[in-house]
């Protein structure tokens, strides 16, 4: 309380701490034949109900594991509400889902499932169509030692998979692991991304993830009820507009940005950030600069994608 | 047995209870244990997410993973409070009821940090903004410097609220806001610094307020309190089970160290009734072996008592004439004197011989001696004779001597040896002690009277005791005017045997009565039709023994005639105890007309005291008086008294062994009524 005495000393020491973390280069803790077998179910589009929907089809492994639609379109081509977070990393966000509504990736893995404008099935549904598969009784009699395939061990094989779903190594980790020096854009966009404020919401291991924050906190933006943010849930006026913080981290392919895909580029929804969150007109020069270092947030291909 | 099934039961039971104590202990403990690690984690998460949110209010910015990942184990660790089992128990339902408030009152803390976090980041922002990026830009355009000086006022003044947190500062700041910012209306084309100076400068002035609120709720511990209710309540109750688990426990020790208690009374009831049947054993093994008067070891411990000794010598004693004793001052004055006996018998044996006493019947005692030498015992037996003789036994103030008999043996069998040799002596007069030795022929006679027993049983049973007649002279008269009827066996190979040669062994035998009656009724058939007194030997014993003189009497009852004529010879050879009853037996034949005789008269121990007290008719003088009356002159005085004696009482005399004339004649002339002899006939198996 007292202590914002001390905010001038720790001002001098503001490059000091560094508030991101790098991603492991090596997970520990997967195990690969449930992580094999949840890719498989991840990329299945039988799981939804009319064939035509895979958990793929919303966070596409090739594009940043996420939409590049505004929004995602679920079975007979029904469109969402929201645009689809990429599913990189995810493990790492504190809650999924735009508003949080998750604490798990295993609660979060449930929704879209049976989302009636996702894959809209239901747990007996999915059984019946995993059982009736030769090659998946086999291989989760391999992984699970059942003869029946239950709906929990499904869930369990794609939450293993998108744990599994880490991108390591990119330029700024190597930069925070001291590999490499951060090219002077790079750099110069870094200490940007701390000064102007952005590293507020955006820290920790998933350069964000770990907090609420207001879409719009400097500048109103009006309020559109159908949006999944945190009022959704809550139903308190102070939540309206309020959303997860995104992760950074490969923040280049996951374009349109935002959850309403208001941005289509990463330089405009750098801009919108500065004058909606941060009160700034943010010059041509600083958002070349912030571009560069958030493209060093691009790692490599998650190494379960290139298992056999 | 109840008692025993009871222990058993109650022994089982408490390991039951035990078990399932333990069990249960166990999983109670591990429970306990468990919660309050959970418990304890959700106290350290709390001061931890209250650390983090100090952190972050003071770094401009930091890493809120840490918060992320605390706010998660707080949500973990209350929702494993909830899905504990231990928390589920009904008991503790109170823990249960408060941790769902500390849920709700966490979703509050949740909602304010969350609250917080977002403003934190806009506050910092516009701080820095408004001193750094801001200030910068607005000195870089062209300014009246008095708003300038008042951006500059403003700037230094939210930095003051910023480090003191206190909002009033900012009041005094809203003058100039305004003014700087008609300032910036009144420009022609308003400066975008000012403008976003203002708009940081107004988020402060509307954010901040909350902001503090919000930061002072969260560093307030709001989750403190009910945390705490939640561990002291869980506490309580938990103390209270394992209270009543060391309750259980308690009673489970009650109830073990009871049964244990119950088995050990067991036990040593056991042990106490094993002990009583110990000594009721011995007791009565004792009771087998000791003789129970006088405390000495009995006949029956003799045997076993003997195969101890290496090379045994019995002394045995027998008290002279104790029957007597017993009939004359009674049973207790005998049972005094065999105690005292047995008293002076352990008094003068020093067990210097590993000598061993027993009272070995009614009157005999043994004293077993280890390799001891003849002469040694001899003494020894000597010692004990003359203690005995010599000591009064006073009875009821009576002093009573007895004198007792030994006999020595250290030939097996002891005991039959020694008794024979005792017997033996017991015959002999002044003779007190004898050594047993095989030369002492005692033990053929034993087989003689055995063998002898035989042909009496034998003879009995096939009627081959034969009646020989002997014929009585009536010297006056000068013809034969009786018999005496004279015992005889026939062999079975025709042989005749002897009186001499079985009457004395017969005397001592059941069979001797028998003979008797046989004798009496084979003559009373024979002289039915005869025209001659006859005479029958009889006993003086025979004479006691009712069922023989029962058998007599009817016999006489049946042959009244004949009855008349019978004659009952009475030996006199034994020594009679109740004459009373002699004489009324006496009576009773004469009754029928039967005379009485007394036989061998002069000889062994009959004296004159007899015929003043027996009621008879006829003297029968002593064959070896009657054999020497010519040739010894004392003999002849003694038959010339008798015969004196018997004239003045009028009592017929016979004399027997009558060898010839000479004798006869002799006899005449004395006045002896009859004689009888091979002079006159030998006894023969018919009449002359």
């Amino acid at each position: 309380m007292k202590s914002f005495l001390f905010l001038s000393i720790f001002l001098t020491s503001l490059y000091s701490i560094e508030p991101i973390q790098p991603l492991p280069l090596i997970l520990d803790d997967i195990n690969l034949n449930k992580a094999k077998l949840g890719r498989v179910l991840f990329s299945d589009p039988l799981l939804s109900k009319d064939g035509t929907v895979s958990c793929n089809s919303c966070h596409d492994l090739s594009l940043g594991g996420a939409d590049s639609r505004d929004v995602s379109l679920g079975v007979e081509n029904k469109k969402g509400n929201v645009q689809s977070p990429t599913v990189f990393n995810a493990r790492y966000n504190f809650k999924q889902f735009w508003n949080g509504r998750a604490d798990t990736l295993k609660e979060q893995a449930d929704g879209p499932l049976h989302n009636p404008v996702e894959m809209a099935m239901d747990k007996n549904a999915i059984e019946k169509y995993l059982n009736s598969s030769d090659f998946y009784k086999k291989q989760f009699k391999k992984v699970y030692a059942t003869s029946s395939i239950l709906y929990k061990n499904a869930i369990d094989a794609i939450v293993e998979f998108e744990k599994a779903l880490v991108t390591p190594d990119s330029r700024f980790d190597q930069f925070l692991y001291k590999k490499i020096a951060l090219n002077d854009n790079e750099h110069k966009g870094y200490v940007l991304f701390k000064t102007l404020g952005c590293i507020s919401c955006h820290n920790g291991i998933n350069v964000g993830g770990n907090s609420f924050q207001k879409f719009g906190l400097m500048e109103d933006v009006p309020h559109i009820m159908s949006t999944p943010d945190r009022y959704a849930i809550t139903k308190n006026v102070r939540d309206k507009n309020i959303f997860k913080v995104p992760t950074l981290r490969n923040i280049e392919y996951t374009a349109p940005y935002f959850h309403d895909a208001s941005s289509k580029t990463l330089y405009e929804a750098v801009e919108d950030m500065g004058h909606l969150n941060l009160g700034i007109a943010l010059e041509e020069a600083e958002i070349q600069e912030v571009l560069a270092f958030l493209k060093s947030l691009s790692g490599d291909q998650p190494t379960i994608l290139k298992e056999k | 047995m109840r008692n025993t099934f009871i222990a058993g039961f109650i022994g089982a039971l408490s390991v039951v209870l035990l078990a399932l104590f333990y069990t249960h202990q166990t999983k109670f403990s591990s429970n306990y244990k468990e919660v309050l690690s959970i418990l304890h984690t959700l106290d350290s998460v709390e001061q931890k997410l209250n650390y983090n949110i100090l952190q972050n209010s003071i770094y401009l910015y930091t890493n809120q993973d840490n918060i992320a990942q605390n706010r998660a184990i707080l949500s973990q660790s209350i929702k494993a409070i909830k899905a504990h089992a231990l928390i589920q128990d009904k008991n503790y339902n109170k823990v249960y009821k408060k941790t769902l408030k500390l849920e709700i009152e966490t979703e509050k803390y949740f909602n304010q940090l969350d609250n917080f976090l977002s403003l934190n980041a806009g506050i910092k922002n516009s701080f820095i903004y408004i001193n750094t990026h801001a200030y910068n830009a607005l000195l870089k355009e062209e300014h009246d410097p008095k708003y300038i000086r008042m951006a500059q006022y403003i700037s230094k003044a939210f930095i003051t609220a910023a480090h003191t947190l206190d909002t009033d500062l900012l009041l005094n700041t809203e003058k100039k806001i305004q003014a700087l910012n008609n300032y910036n209306q009144s420009l022609s084309k308003p400066s975008r610094p000012i403008e976003l100076f203002l708009l940081h400068v107004r988020f402060i002035l509307k954010n901040f307020p909350p902001y503090i609120e919000t930061l002072n709720y969260l560093l307030s511990d709001p989750l403190l309190q009910n945390t705490t209710d939640i561990q002291n309540t869980f506490s309580a109750i938990a103390i209270r089970d394992m209270q009543a688990f060391n309750y259980f426990a308690v009673f489970l020790m009650v109830l073990f160290v009871f049964s244990i208690a119950h088995v050990l009374v067991l036990l040593l009831r056991i042990h106490k009734e094993n002990k009583e049947l110990e000594t009721a054993q011995t007791n009565l093994q004792s009771s087998l072996v000791t003789d129970r008067l006088t405390g000495l070891k009995n006949r029956f411990s003799f045997e076993n008592e003997l195969q101890k000794f290496h090379k045994p010598t019995l002394v045995l004693l027998n008290l002279d004439n104790f029957k007597h004793i017993n009939d004359f001052y009674g049973v207790s004055a005998g049972d005094y004197i065999l105690c005292q006996c047995a008293k002076i018998l352990k008094s003068i044996t020093l067990k210097q011989f590993d000598e061993q006493i027993f009272r070995l019947g009614g009157d005999d005692f043994g004293i077993i001696f280890e390799d001891v030498s003849q002469e040694a015992t001899f003494q020894n037996a000597q010692m004990i004779i003359r203690a005995i003789d010599t000591y009064d036994f006073i009875v009821n103030d009576i002093r009573i001597n007895i004198t007792i008999s030994a006999a020595i043996s250290n030939e097996v069998p002891l005991i039959e040896n020694a008794d024979m040799a005792l017997k033996h002596i017991k015959t002999l007069a002044n003779k007190k002690l004898i050594i047993y030795s095989n030369k002492l022929n005692l033990r053929r006679k034993i087989l003689h009277n055995i063998e002898v027993t035989n042909i009496l049983k034998e003879a009995i049973k096939h009627n081959r005791i034969t009646p020989y007649f002997q014929p009585i002279f009536h010297l006056k008269h000068k013809k034969i005017e009786k018999y005496e009827a004279l015992v005889r066996i026939k062999n079975a190979t025709g042989d005749i045997l002897q009186p001499y040669e079985f009457l004395p062994v017969a005397v001592k035998t059941p069979y001797y009565a028998e003979i008797t009656r046989i004798m009496i009724q084979k003559s009373m058939d024979y002289f039915q039709n005869l025209p001659y007194r006859f005479s029958v030997n009889i006993a003086m014993q025979d004479l006691l023994n009712t069922e023989l003189m029962s058998v007599i009497k009817e016999t006489l009852e049946a042959n009244k005639e004949t009855a008349k004529r019978l004659d009952f010879e009475l030996l006199e050879s034994e020594h009679i105890e109740d004459m009373e009853l002699v004489n009324s037996f006496i009576r009773e034949i004469k009754s029928f007309g039967c005379r009485i005789s007394i036989d061998d008269f002069g000889s062994g121990y009959s004296n004159f005291s007899y015929l003043s007290q027996l009621d008879f008719d006829t003297l029968k003088i002593d064959g070896s008086l009657i054999k020497e009356i010519n040739s010894d002159k004392k003999s002849y005085q003694i038959v010339k008294i008798i015969v004196e004696f018997a004239t003045i009482n009028k009592l017929e005399i016979v004399a027997e062994f009558v060898e010839d004339a000479a004798i006869s004649e002799c006899l005449e002339i004395l006045g002896v009524t009859y004689a009888q002899g091979y002079y006159y006939g030998k006894p023969l198996p018919e009449t002359l």
